[in-house]
């Protein structure tokens, strides 16, 4: 078998997630997603390395030790300025979204892992028979249906059916990673600010609003992860 | 120039959507079955000592938390043994991180510590001492923090509860621990757990002793507490009913639009679930629900309820029309209800109606398009 694991071309918000979800012993949830093998485009591995403070002032909760310098970084193929025009907005997606089509123009089996929905798009609201939402990349996305798109929560799953985390973490991973979702999410952040100046009723109403969102998507995991313990306990 | 709301023949506006401010005086309209089946947990509490942990589920606006404030502030409508209950009712912390000390500290908060003192010194005078001691012994398991809190509550030198709070959160010193032949800290959760627990137990002590009822409302902020944080929450509040055990009735109200109770499951941590033995649901109305709740609402305020006119000042027809046009079936809840109403008889006011018909309902705008 020439591949052990898929190599997971990871962008620079599913890494700062995943190393700020903490499980209860003591481990990120990138402590695991690393013995996948990982790749970054050039531009998400200077991402990583330099605008660590940005993601530290945007993500309060994130701790120190994580931001570590990253070694991995694969050349641009030669295609990319092809394919999409250069703009300030989505660039590691778009770098490493090249990089994946490369890698599966050459037969290797990949995955794409991103949690920024806007570029790729929110698998969860296919899930839920809403309209799709297509992200910035969609198009781009839907030519080369080649190879998976995952979130860290996808990636959670995949953990736990390679049996590389027990059920235990991957419940508390997926529940972790939602509730870090639902304090990060911008809405959440404005309505905490605006406490004082709506009322209750409103304040609320919006709360949970939210909060409905955020256990759905929840709920859908963990039900996805009851269903692959199906497999791994027969 | 706006008429009065006397005037509609009403002594208050009944629809009030904003979150319900507890009063003796709430009316309770409709969601008959879960009057029932909450009154129902009460009663039996009195017949069974055995402790109860009830799970309220249901959507935003369903009426969990106007539930919640109308058993404890109206209590001797709905049980003859009125007298015996101790309602506390408090709200789960929006925030994981020591969620499980607010619980504890929100459940002395909601009775005071002077209170507390006082009433378990009567308590204390009332059964003997002596027996008090061993009643809590043999429910908390714990001589030290029984003796304890019977030492602290009944020290006849001072009148507040400032001995019992200051050992709570800050410790005693040296001094004091000697004088009221105490040995042992509050230092642990689990230490925590008992001390609170050994508090309500004495003061529900009485000859016949008293029936304890907790709300813990907004258990929904729990689902976005870390694993860690949600798994010691749930612990707390299981190791509070196991160790009070008897004469308790815990009731748990979660805010969730799932109709699947399985999925409820998901949400909740083991520990709670294999406790919960009753589970009240608050759904969406029916049409019928609907029609009682908006009549049995306007009757509690109609200056001159008249039989033939139960929905006055609205005609039948306007209230059909409401329900039709500006209540959408997923929609039918209390505080939509109330919202929708709300504003419709605001308006009448304005315009000098005294009659609500159906051209007047028409022209306000539908709240949910």
């Amino acid at each position: 078998m020439p591949y052990k694991y898929p190599t997971c071309i990871m962008d620079a918000c599913s890494y700062f997630y995943q190393r700020s979800i903490y499980l209860d012993n003591g481990k990120s949830l990138f402590d695991y997603t690393k013995k996948l093998s990982l790749s970054y485009s050039q531009i998400v591995h200077r991402e990583i390395s330099n605008n660590a403070s940005q993601f530290k002032q945007y993500f309060t909760e994130i701790p120190n030790d994580i931001l570590k310098r990253h070694n991995h970084a694969e050349q641009t193929p030669n295609f990319h300025g092809r394919l999409f025009t250069t703009t300030q907005t989505d660039e590691g997606e778009k770098h490493n979204l090249s990089l994946a089509i490369a890698f599966a123009q050459k037969g290797k089996p990949i995955v794409y892992l991103s949690d920024d929905l806007s570029a790729i798009g929110n698998p969860f609201k296919e899930h839920q028979q809403e309209q799709v939402h297509g992200g910035h990349l969609s198009l781009t996305i839907n030519s080369f249906p080649f190879f998976k798109i995952w979130t860290s929560f996808d990636c959670i799953l995949y953990l736990r059916f390679r049996r590389i985390i027990t059920f235990d973490i991957a419940e508390t991973a997926i529940i972790n990673l939602n509730t870090f979702l639902f304090k990060n999410d911008e809405e959440y952040r404005q309505l905490k600010d605006q406490r004082n100046n709506i009322s209750n009723d409103e304040y609320s109403q919006r709360k949970n609003n939210l909060q409905t969102k955020h256990t759905q998507r929840r709920q859908r995991y963990q039900e996805y992860l009851r269903i692959i313990e199906k497999v791994l306990t027969l | 120039m706006a008429i009065t709301l006397q005037e509609l023949g009403l002594l208050e506006n009944p629809f009030e959507y904003t979150t319900p401010t507890p009063s003796a005086n709430m009316v309770w309209a409709g969601m008959h079955q879960q009057k029932r089946d909450i009154t129902r947990c009460y009663e039996q509490a009195f017949q069974q000592n055995a402790r109860q942990l009830i799970l309220n589920w249901g959507p935003w606006g369903g009426g969990k938390t106007y539930a919640a404030y109308y058993f404890k502030h109206n209590r001797i409508q709905y049980i003859a043994n009125y007298d015996q209950v101790v309602t506390i009712y408090i709200r789960t912390p929006e925030e994981g991180e020591k969620a499980s000390n607010e619980l504890l500290n929100n459940i002395i908060d909601a009775i005071g510590w002077d209170a507390l003192k006082n009433t378990i010194a009567q308590n204390a005078m009332l059964i003997g001492h002596d027996v008090l001691e061993q009643r809590l012994y043999d429910r908390i398991a714990s001589s030290e923090f029984a003796r304890a809190v019977l030492k602290l509550a009944t020290d006849t030198f001072t009148t507040d509860g400032y001995l019992l709070a200051q050992y709570f959160y800050n410790g005693l010193d040296k001094k004091e621990k000697a004088k009221y032949r105490i040995s042992r800290d509050i230092k642990s959760i689990s230490d925590r757990i008992k001390f609170v627990s050994a508090l309500l137990v004495a003061y529900t002590q009485t000859q016949a002793p008293k029936r304890l009822f907790i709300w813990i409302d907004e258990m929904e902020n729990a689902i976005f507490y870390t694993a860690k944080q949600a798994k010691e929450y749930a612990q707390t509040i299981r190791d509070l009913t196991d160790t009070i055990n008897e004469y308790v009735a815990i009731f748990l109200n979660l805010t969730l639009a799932e109709a699947d109770e399985q999925k409820i499951d998901l949400l909740l941590r083991e520990a709670l679930l294999s406790r919960i033995n009753t589970r009240l649901r608050f759904k969406d109305f029916s049409t019928d629900d609907t029609l009682t709740y908006i009549r049995e609402l306007l009757q509690a305020y109609q200056i001159s309820p008249n039989p033939q006119q139960p929905y006055s000042p609205f005609t039948e027809d306007a209230i059909t029309t409401i329900i039709q046009q500006q209540l959408p079936t997923n929609k039918r809840l209390p505080r939509n209800i109330n919202k929708t109403l709300h504003t419709i008889i605001q308006n009448a006011l304005q315009e000098d109606k005294t009659i609500i018909g159906v051209d007047d309902v028409k022209k306000t705008t539908t709240i949910f398009a």
